[in-house]
This record gives C-alpha cells, structure tokens and sequence, in this order.
C-alpha cells in the first residue's frame, strides 16, 4: 500500500521515548481493572506481563513533552517543523473540543506548525503517521523541511486500560523526527492491513474474537513478508525484530509461523512496560539503541498490530552517525 | 493409568470440541489451540476445581500448562 522508497526516502532523524516513573506490578492492577485472581496469574504466566508504567496524576502533557522535546532537540540549525501529527491508538484521548495535536505543537514552541491527529489504525497508527508524514514532505516540503510524530496516551479508564484474554495497557510515550533524504534511519518499506471485519474492538463476539485469533500469526506474517519484499531484504537479512509488547504469547505464536529465530524478537520489554498503545516499538527502539544493539547498517523490522484490526510492518536500516 | 483429576481436564477440553473423542496425554493444547485465550481462565478454575487447591502462580510456568501430560506431573502427581 505504501511507497516509502519513492523519490526520496523518509529518515528517522531522531527516536526518542518517555516511561513515567511509577512502575506498579500488574496485581496492584487488579482491582482498578476487577481481574481476579487468577485473570492476573494468567496473565503473570501465560501472556508473560509483570511490571508496567502507570501514573494517573500524570497530566497528558507532561507524558507527550519529555520524548517530543528530546526528539525536537535533533532539528538542525535552519531546519524546521512543517508537520506534526499526534498519532494515537483510543479514538478520544481528550474532551472534543481539546485538540491534543495544536496543544502539544504550542507547548513545543511550534504554534505554527500545522499539526493534525491519527488515530484510525490504532496501535499501528504511530508507524502510519511516518509514512503520512513523509508523503506530505515529498508533496509540499522544501528544504529544510522537518515533521514530527508524536504518540503517547494514558490508559486513563478501565475500559481502556484492559483488553480482556489479550493485554493490559500502560503508559509511555514516543517521538520521531523525521525528513527525507537525511543522516538518520531509512525507512525502507512499510505494509499495512486493515481488517475491517474486526471494527468494533471490544465488542466482538466470541466467535470472532476466536477467529481473530486463529488468524493472527498468519496474518502479521503476511505483512511481514509484504514489508520485507518491499524493502528488498529476507527475514535473514533483518538483525532483529523490534516488535509491540501487547503479549508474549501472541508472539509465540507469530514466531512459530514466521518460522524465525525467537531470539530475533526482542521481547525483554514485555515485562517491564507492557503493552504501551502506539509506542512499543519506539519505546524498544530506544531501550536496544541506549544499550548499544542497533548496529550502523543493520535491518530492523517494526512490528505493531491494533484493534479494528489493523496489522503493520516497518523495515528501516540504522544509521548510527546522527547519535549523540 | 491417569488420575481421576487430569480425566476431569481432559473431559472439559473434549466438551469444548466435539469434533473430538480422544485427547492424547502428549498434544499441546496451546499451539494445537485446543485451549486458547479465551479459555485459559477456565483451564485454571477447571485444573484447580478438579486438583481441591488454588493454583500457586508464582510457582508454576506456562509449560506446567503445555499438554495433559504436564498438567498432571504439575498439578495431580
């Protein structure tokens, strides 16, 4: 669906995360979320979940500026933010009259800057925002011209916050400043597929929720595949997989059909932070980068998959030479 | 010769297939999906009601769930 490689391709200048400092185990959920017992010790055990962020008295703000600001910090002198797009997985993050996307573009500094919200692939809506963000620079941006993606939100309602036999969300955010034809990591390809049948989120019925599930590994492979043929590299190719955190065990059962190395999934976060909406794989983009595993040419392919159901797969290259 | 208690688990995955008649000890119920998500709650109160004890989940894994084989040395041996 995309051509991200036409032209000129899209560079990630700079990717930065944030984690609020409170950390809570996943018990301390139970009752904010009425997991029993042992709800809680299946997801201790079977979907690999321990620790994640959570801080209610956090405002939205304050989670978006630490990551946004840092990412910023990366604009060269003469450079400037033509776009930001908020990207964002709950489709109400805020009343309907507060516009997240111009409050955070203000509080960066950037109140002219022409910023706008994503959210209609849900937790994939983060990787769709670069790709959109790059086709409005080839459409309209002249030199000099920078955007940047910015996604984060709070799992501020129980309903929210647990995805029932799948995932219990947490907080963070993520930023990525982006341009064409820049120092920082290529954007090689990016696939994306939306699977409208599953629109309705949490209201599916069993038997769709089964179906969905039966699915699911063969379908994130698809796009997988479809993300690796474009970027014109194989599997093996790819140094590691920097995948979402919605669960272990789904990843399980993506390993068994992608027939891949489980080692090639970085899933340490799995249970430090879990699932952070759209901000997984920057959040472990940055944990691997900060410790020195992202090699200066090597392939990484992001993986993320939202509710509705949309899966996506981004392959990029890394650059080292634009780290601090 | 099984245990009355990993029968009651097998009959309660047979109950939710059944396609099925026979369930051997060695199958992986998760990867085969014969117990999936929706179900794994279930398989805990199933395992639990027919064991007479609560389920110590800092002591076991995900592989003391893998097959009937395991739920018995896990859970009824």
């Amino acid at each position: 669906m995309s051509r991200p490689t036409a032209d000129r391709p899209i560079t990630l200048e700079r990717i930065e995360s944030y984690l609020p400092e409170r950390c809570v185990r996943i018990e301390e959920m139970g009752e904010r979320l009425g997991l029993r017992r042992a709800e809680l010790g299946v997801f201790r055990k079977f979907y690999g979940l321990d620790t994640l962020r959570f801080d209610p008295e956090l405002p939205l703000l304050d989670l978006l500026r630490p990551a946004a600001r840092a990412a910023l910090a990366a604009l060269p002198e003469g450079g400037r933010v033509d776009y930001l797009a908020y990207a964002h997985t709950t489709q109400a993050v805020a009343p309907a009259d507060v516009d997240i996307a111009q409050l955070v573009g203000e509080d960066l500094g950037l109140g002219d800057t022409e910023a706008f919200g994503l959210s209609h692939q849900a937790c994939v809506s983060s990787l769709g925002a670069i790709e959109v963000l790059g086709e409005l620079l080839r459409a309209e941006g002249g030199e000099g011209a920078y955007a940047l993606m910015v996604t984060g939100e709070q799992a501020y309602s129980p309903i929210v916050q647990h995805v029932p036999n799948t995932a219990i969300m947490a907080d963070a955010s993520a930023s990525c400043l982006i341009t064409l034809d820049g120092d920082g990591d290529v954007v090689r390809s990016f696939a994306a597929r939306t699977l409208g049948e599953y629109a309705q989120w949490l209201e599916l019925t069993a038997e769709q929720n089964t179906e969905f599930g039966e699915q699911y590994g063969t379908r994130i492979a698809e796009v997988i595949h479809q993300a690796l043929t474009e970027a014109g590299v194989t599997l093996d190719e790819i140094d590691l997989v920097i995948p979402h955190n919605v669960n272990k065990l789904a990843w399980r059962q993506t390993i068994k059909v992608l027939q891949v190395a489980p080692e090639k999934v970085f899933l340490d976060n799995v249970p430090r932070f879990s699932h952070t909406f759209a901000s997984d794989v920057f959040v472990n983009y940055t944990t691997l980068r900060d410790a020195g595993r992202l090699v200066d040419g090597a392939h990484y392919l992001l993986v993320s998959v939202g509710l509705g159901a949309t899966f996506g797969a981004m392959v990029i290259t890394h650059r080292a030479g634009g780290e601090a | 010769m099984s245990s009355a208690g990993i029968d009651k688990v097998r009959d309660w995955i047979l109950g939710r297939h059944p396609d099925r008649t026979e369930l051997a000890a060695d199958v992986d119920l998760i990867e085969s999906r014969l117990v999936d998500s929706l179900a794994f709650v279930e398989l805990v109160y199933t395992i639990e009601d027919a064991a007479g004890v609560e389920i110590d989940f800092d002591t076991i894994d995900i592989e003391d769930f893998q097959t009937l084989a395991t739920i018995e040395k896990a859970f009824f041996a």
